[in-house]
């Protein structure tokens, strides 16, 4: 099986509500700075009332200017969510391709994974669609986490942005192509953020040390992996937890700043949507960049890295 | 300072370039009150850990508040 399937556009849609963290920053004690200069953000992106991750999604479609004939044509949406339209039943891809009048012949799953979703739902989407030679595909990410976020919780409150991005994928044309990818998971730490009480739980010190332990040590193996070196990338993409994680991480890594991209101004932390938000940004302003290193970790202690090359 | 403490300060002022501290004065005031924030503590005792070899526990993070308190803890058998 050869591979073909490349990303072709990333197309995004930040709902126009914000929630200005500063008034809940006071709250805890927090200047403006804190949020600025840590956090990255002095307010988050929040969805509209009523609507769930499939409207998301659907925004984000409408970004994209796919044209109506186009849009016949996609053979597979796969929604990357934890936050899905009611509990889970039935599937937001679902949901999706029936608000966006997909052809009946058009495969539709979902992937549970949050901040390391991008990287593995690219790995598995572009998979699927080249052993099924599907020709075009839709890969969403939509999290809203305003719906399980407690303002009133000092870890979480300040953090998260709603945000839903998709990508579209096909077998021909200009893009970019996930050449190689490692992906690791530290279960037994796996609480470190959870949702078990109805509401999101974060151990910021747990996830903190995960990420700054474990995600140099597998970008080191993806290059041990494929050959190659991290500096040969010319842009390095990281999920943006915070600005604080990704400025000690590019620390760790010995990166320069104009190579790891901050995206998080006026959103916050998107989860599954933070890679992709930042590339589709990314791309737009280094038009000149042939490979970039995406890196994913968060929920589960789950985590994933892939290189993406340019391809014509 | 002995070897700890300058130590502990060097990976301080990586995260807070403009920390100095009189430790007679300020040895056993709570960082936090020195202007090293939360998330600067817990960048500030990752590095401990890796450096030093140690793995806290949560209760005992709790109680690592001021300078001397981590340099206790690095030097603890």
């Amino acid at each position: 099986m050869s591979k073909s399937t490349r990303i072709l556009k990333i197309a995004s849609y930040l709902p126009s509500d914000v929630v200005d963290s500063m008034e809940r920053a006071r709250k805890f004690g927090y200047e403006r700075d804190f949020l600025e200069q840590k956090l990255g953000t002095t307010s988050l992106t929040v969805k509209p009332p009523g609507t769930a991750a499939s409207d998301m999604c659907v925004e984000a479609t409408k970004a994209l200017g796919l044209p109506e004939d186009e849009l016949s044509k996609v053979g597979l949406v796969v929604v990357c969510t934890q936050t899905p339209d009611g509990h889970g039943i039935p599937h937001t891809s679902a949901i999706v391709h029936r608000k966006l009048k997909l052809a009946e012949t058009c495969a539709c799953f979902d992937i549970s994974l949050g901040c390391s979703g991008y990287v593995y739902g690219l790995a598995v989407v572009t998979a699927f669609m080249d052993a099924q030679g599907i020709r075009r595909g839709l890969f969403f990410t939509s999290d809203p986490y305003s719906e399980i976020v407690d303002p009133e919780d000092q870890a979480t409150s300040l953090l998260f942005g709603d945000a839903s991005t998709v990508t579209l994928l096909g077998a021909e044309g200009p893009g970019w192509m996930l050449t190689d990818a490692v992906f690791a998971t530290q279960g037994t730490g796996g609480d470190a953020i959870n949702n078990y009480s109805g509401k999101l739980a974060m151990d910021g010190r747990g996830v903190f040390n995960f990420a700054m332990t474990a995600v140099p040590k597998q970008i080191r193996s993806l290059f041990e992996k494929c050959g190659g070196s991290l500096e040969e990338m010319d842009l390095v993409v990281l999920h943006q937890g915070s600005r604080y994680i990704v400025d000690k991480l590019r620390e760790r890594l010995k990166l320069p700043a104009e190579k790891v991209p901050v995206h998080l101004d006026g959103i916050g932390n998107s989860v599954s949507s933070a890679i992709p938000l930042t590339l589709e940004a990314a791309l737009r302003e280094h038009p000149d960049a042939k490979r970039v290193l995406i890196s994913g970790f968060g929920v589960g202690l789950s985590y994933a890295t892939g290189i993406l090359q340019s391809c014509e | 300072m002995t070897d700890t403490e300058t130590k502990l300060l060097e990976f301080i002022q990586e995260n807070v370039p403009s920390f100095q501290i009189d430790l007679e004065k300020d040895g056993d005031t709570p960082l936090n009150q020195l202007g090293v924030d939360s998330l600067d503590k817990m960048s500030i005792l990752l590095n401990v850990q890796e450096h030093w070899n140690k793995e806290f526990t949560p209760d005992e993070i709790g109680e690592l508040k001021s300078f001397l308190d981590i340099c206790r803890a690095a030097e603890k058998q």
